[in-house]
């Protein structure tokens, strides 16, 4: 069965870019772009297998939404990917402590990005 | 979706999840006698180590895939 | 080019918009926070975005405006216009060079070294900033690291009674040791790793059993739990307890980069060959040890490995395996087997033997330095130390350096020397810094030269410094991946309020309205012959209500069509703050801008041609309008000018103003300066009223200002504009008062997709005339026609009008034909201010038509507007008067 994978970022290019990475290695993509969709879409049922988000987006940021996802049933245990940049490391320790469970740094390649999903979703 | 329940044996078909940690400490504490099966299994997590660490259930199958295999015999019987 | 490129610049160039928007409106709310976490958020997407592709300059300058606006936006440094010029400037090179990759088309920028220069520069001037306004602005706190301010307090580990800082590894068994050495000394390199995952980790997606098992096979592992596990029934399955240890033949780069996610949950410690060589075991007694030793002493000295070898391995045979001795045999003999001419570990051994045997120090060490440890190890946990960056990991860096150390001192049976260390390395962990631990180092310990003796064959610079991840530009969605996965694409996307359409594609639309507009006229054409060729009048009725209602429904169509083609003019006012703010500047003149009715809608076509003569109107009004704020203060005037555009519709028109409050043009200049330049003659001088005076200024080859400006163009004047403003059917009034100011006027259609023309005939064919530029049609006598100086001319409601024929303006070979009655048709055009009578043949009905542009080689003849379809399937060429004269 295919995992699937929520992408959450503001910028359409960054949604494109992960998502067509994720398809090409067998992901099925549900993408949003701000927390709050994301956070409308996993209550509305989508549940998918590891979430990357990016951290800084209008109406809700990633920060907010980690910790609003982890208190979802079911997202309690879901690995997160925070989406960050070089320079973001006190966004990146918040986003660990608040329940994100790795980062990807931008610019993401399609073979890091894989590589990492492999290393924290079992089976895939 | 990785459990079968069989009588006094439960099997484990390919990955037990998280979630499958409360299942199988369930099962476990209602069949202390019970046979594990884990020829099928993948991979488990953590927290089913944890759980068979600390409930040692008789194992009649270890996993056919050599890796969780070793780290689960060093884990149960902390061969040195 | 690839849809994931064309996506990259679309949305790029609406990040760049929007940031220059919000570094104006910040000009004016400097303290909005909101304001400027939006300006960071879109500055970092850009950035995060650039680096998809290969854009390396891009990429530079956006990460050097990214951190200036991270500086700003944490309210280290404040904002101020000085920030927002080199940040506009910023936005401007990535947009050129936007232009650049949109250009190439192939999503390529080649390397250009001049480009890079420029990136550089521009890159430190943004840095420059951050460093000097930090400083500046804050001399106290620069010393704090802002990044590591808020790292999560590293687990009190030194406190943390289960972590025994005794060497670890003498706790791996010999065997699984000896396994190590080997592979060590084959040159690959072996770590040792401690695991505890925190309690919650499984509450932060983290499953430390996956993590560990995807390490390879461990010459050594221990899980155990890190308290005693609770009676099953209450165990909290998801309360992490486990602990996991292991050796693991892997670098601990590589370690370390795999757990870059829980660094403070990890101890790795690079392996050295010498490290393991540590005899366990019970203690010996009754063995022939002295004699042995004394024998080894000898054949050590002498360098006779086989004589060591036989003598250890005689002794190996009457110990009893458990024995501590036959464990320091074992390794002895491992040694002499792999490294013959590691002579110091040999010795150490043997050492080792005679403290176990209680045979005192009295004979003396063999080699001099035998007593000191490793130099090496320490010379390199003394490098490690003196790195100077602040990595997450440091806490297990330092743990690491403190259990080489402890093993190396320990292994010398030196374990005096290490007193302090303990506390040294609790004082690093809390400070996060070497420093403590690096200068216990170097008060306790005086590292020996390096080079004595041959180093083991170890990997002896082991840092554990993981290399930072390369970057790796450049995206991996190939062209033809992406869009063999293009339709996938679409699915599933969020719905957005609005679309973007492609140009093409409404262009598209809208030809295929065109052309059924053209097919739904033929309908009348079609009933006529219904009645007159067929003689069947009902159905002739019947094809006429059926065009009703089509023409009905294509009139709403066209009206969609237009709708959606319709842009609001903030579209083109949007760049004005920036500009006049610019301009205003390099002019030091002080402007205050005022732009109003920016949501005016009209056609994409209409707003983008507006776009450049406005730009140029702006500057002249700055430039030669305005006045300097000394000027203005002593003409009692406030010493901000002031600058209004406006826009607003008037019926089926979009009329645009742009008056400023500047010195006005005075009349009697113009006439002197167009006098002088020969535009017009002595008459005329005088003739001119003030108004028309002004007009000049309209005239090719006119320019106001005394001397060329750096600004508002070179030599290129107002007829420009105006010419620019009548390719769209516009029209362009000024009106001046010295003194007070100066208002142009912009009138220009809502729409250019149809046009209303008239049609006319010449020479037997059909034309259309624009009835924009129609301002009557008349019947002229051709008794009323006069020659004036081989001029036609007439006279219509008192006013004299000059006349052209059609067929001569068109190189057509024929006279027009007058009607039965003898009378000329004169269509009377508007030229600006001026009307002109063109003689054609006849005039007929006028029609809708879209207009289209001349293709080819056609395009350059400037006297047609445009060709367009007619309902009879007949091509119509539209004439365009202005150019035809």
């Amino acid at each position: 069965m295919p995992k699937t994978i929520l992408v959450v970022d503001d910028s359409v290019t960054m949604v494109m870019s992960l998502k067509t990475s994720l398809q090409i290695a067998g992901f099925t993509v549900e993408t949003a772009h701000d927390g709050q969709q994301a956070l409308d879409k996993l209550k509305s049922g989508v549940k998918p297998d590891l979430i990357i988000t990016d951290i800084n987006m209008p109406r809700m940021g990633g920060i907010d939404f980690i910790r609003h996802a982890r208190a979802l049933p079911g997202m309690r245990f879901i690995p997160i990917l925070a989406l960050t940049t070089e320079s973001q490391q006190a966004k990146r320790d918040e986003a660990k402590k608040l329940g994100a469970t790795g980062w990807l740094l931008k610019p993401v390649s399609g073979a890091d990005l894989i590589k990492v999903i492999k290393q924290v979703l079992p089976g895939a | 979706m990785g459990i079968e329940i069989d009588d006094n044996t439960l099997r484990v078909t390919d990955m037990l999840g998280v979630e499958d940690a409360e299942i199988l400490l369930d099962w476990l504490l209602k069949h202390p006698e019970g046979n594990l099966d884990l020829a099928g299994c993948t991979h488990l997590h953590a927290a089913n180590l944890q759980v068979l660490m600390a409930t040692r259930p008789r194992i009649t199958a270890w996993p056919e895939d050599a890796r969780p295999a070793d780290w689960l015999r060093h884990a149960l019987n902390q061969e040195e | 080019m690839n849809p994931l490129l064309d996506q990259f610049i679309s949305e790029s160039r609406d990040a760049i918009q929007s940031i220059g928007e919000r570094l104006m409106q910040l000009e004016n709310t400097p303290d909005d926070h909101e304001l400027m976490d939006e300006l960071f958020r879109l500055v970092h997407t850009l950035k995060g975005n650039s680096g998809l592709f290969d854009f390396p300059e891009m990429t530079r300058v956006l990460h050097g405006a990214e951190d200036l606006m991270d500086t700003v936006r944490d309210g280290r440094i404040g904002y101020s216009q000085s920030l927002a010029d080199p940040l506009l400037e910023a936005m401007d090179f990535v947009s050129a060079l936007l232009d650049e990759i949109l250009a190439g088309g192939d999503g390529n920028l080649p390397a250009d070294a001049e480009r890079t220069a420029a990136a550089v520069a521009l890159t430190d001037s943004l840095r420059r900033l951050i460093t000097a306004r930090a400083e500046q602005d804050e001399p106290e706190t620069t010393a704090a690291e802002p990044l590591t301010a808020s790292t999560p307090a590293t687990h009190a580990r030194p406190d943390d009674p289960a972590d025994d800082v005794t060497d670890p590894t003498t706790r791996i068994p010999e065997a699984a040791r000896m396994d190590a050495y080997r592979r060590m000394v084959q040159g690959q390199s072996c770590s040792w790793l401690s695991y505890r995952p925190e309690e919650e980790c499984f509450f932060k997606g983290e499953d430390p059993f996956y993590q560990i098992t995807q390490l390879p096979d461990p010459l050594w592992r221990r899980v155990s739990a890190r308290e005693p596990w609770p009676a099953p029934d209450a165990l909290d399955a998801y309360r992490c307890l486990l602990h996991f240890e292991c050796v693991i033949p892997m670098d601990p780069r590589e370690l370390t980069e795999h757990f870059r996610y829980i660094p403070d949950q990890v101890e790795i410690i690079p392996l050295q060959p010498a490290m393991l060589a540590i005899p366990t075991g019970e203690t010996h007694d009754g063995l022939p040890v002295a004699e042995y030793l004394e024998t080894a002493k000898s054949h050590l000295e002498s360098g006779n490995h086989d004589g060591l070898a036989r003598a250890s391995r005689l002794l190996l045979e009457l110990s009893s395996p458990e024995l501590k001795v036959a464990s320091a045999l074992r390794w002895l003999l491992l040694v002499l087997g792999t490294q013959p001419d590691d002579t110091r570990l040999q010795q150490k051994l043997l050492d080792d033997i005679r403290r176990g045997a209680g045979i005192g120090d009295d004979t003396a060490p063999v080699l001099e330095d035998t007593a000191a440890p490793d130099a090496d190890i320490i010379s390199t946990q003394a490098e490690i130390l003196a790195l100077e960056d602040t990595p997450p990991w440091l806490p297990g860096r330092l743990r690491a350096v403190a259990a080489s150390l402890r093993a190396a001192f320990t292994q010398a049976g030196q374990q005096a020397r290490l007193e302090g260390m303990d506390e040294a390395l609790r004082a690093a962990l809390e400070q996060k810094a070497s420093s403590p631990l690096a200068r216990w180092l170097a008060d306790h310990v005086t590292p020996a030269p390096v080079g004595v003796d041959p180093a083991p064959a170890a990997p002896s610079t082991v840092a554990t410094e993981p290399a930072p991840t390369p970057a790796t530009p450049g995206a991996t969605t190939g062209n033809g991946e992406a869009r063999k996965f293009g339709r996938r694409l679409e699915d599933n996307y969020a719905s957005p309020s609005a679309i973007k359409v492609d140009q093409a594609k409404i262009d598209r639309l809208m030809n295929l309205i065109g052309e059924m507009i053209v097919a739904k006229n033929a309908l009348p054409y079609l009933a006529a012959r219904a009645e007159t060729v067929f003689g069947v009048r009902e159905l002739s009725r019947e094809i006429k209500g059926q065009y009703g209602t089509l023409n009905r429904i294509a009139d709403e169509m066209q009206d969609a069509i237009m709708q959606v083609r319709l842009l609001p003019v903030s579209f083109v006012f949007q760049r004005f703050p920036r500009l006049v703010r610019d301009t205003a500047h390099k002019l030091g003149k002080e402007v205050r801008l005022v732009l109003e009715g920016e949501s005016t809608e009209a056609d994409k076509n209409v707003i983008e041609s507006l776009a450049d003569p406005l730009v140029h109107i702006i500057r002249n009004s700055l430039d030669h309008g305005l006045e300097t704020p000394e000027e203005r203060r002593a003409a009692g005037k406030p010493m901000a000018g002031r600058l209004t555009i406006s826009a607003r519709s008037e019926s089926d028109r979009v009329v645009i103003e742009i008056a400023d409050d500047g010195r006005g043009i005075d009349p009697a200049a113009i006439r002197r300066k167009a006098y002088e330049k020969g535009i017009i003659d002595e008459q005329a001088l005088e003739r001119l009223t003030d108004q028309e005076a002004l007009n000049l200024v309209f005239a090719p080859g006119f320019s106001t200002a005394a001397q060329v400006s750096d600004l508002s163009g070179r030599g290129v004047g107002m007829d420009v504009v105006r010419t620019a403003v009548a390719r769209v059917n516009g029209s362009i009034d000024l009106k001046s008062r010295p003194g007070e100011g100066t208002r142009l006027r912009l009138s220009l259609p809502l729409s250019m997709a149809v046009t209303n023309v008239m049609i006319i005939v010449s020479a037997g064919q059909r034309f259309g005339v624009s009835m924009d530029a129609v301002a009557e049609t008349v019947r002229v006598a051709r008794t009323d026609i006069q020659c004036i100086k081989h001029q036609m001319t007439t006279v219509l409601r008192g006013r004299v009008v000059p006349l052209v024929a059609l067929n001569d303006l068109l190189a057509l070979d024929e006279a027009q034909v007058p009607n039965d009655d003898g009378e000329m048709a004169v269509v009377v055009v508007r030229i600006e201010n001026d009307f002109l009578g063109i003689i054609v043949d006849d005039c007929r009905e006028t029609v809708d038509i879209i207009l289209k542009p001349l293709a080819g080689f056609l395009g350059n003849l400037r006297g047609y507007a445009g060709s367009a379809l007619l309902g009879d399937g007949s091509v119509l060429l539209v004439l365009n008067p202005r150019e035809l004269l």
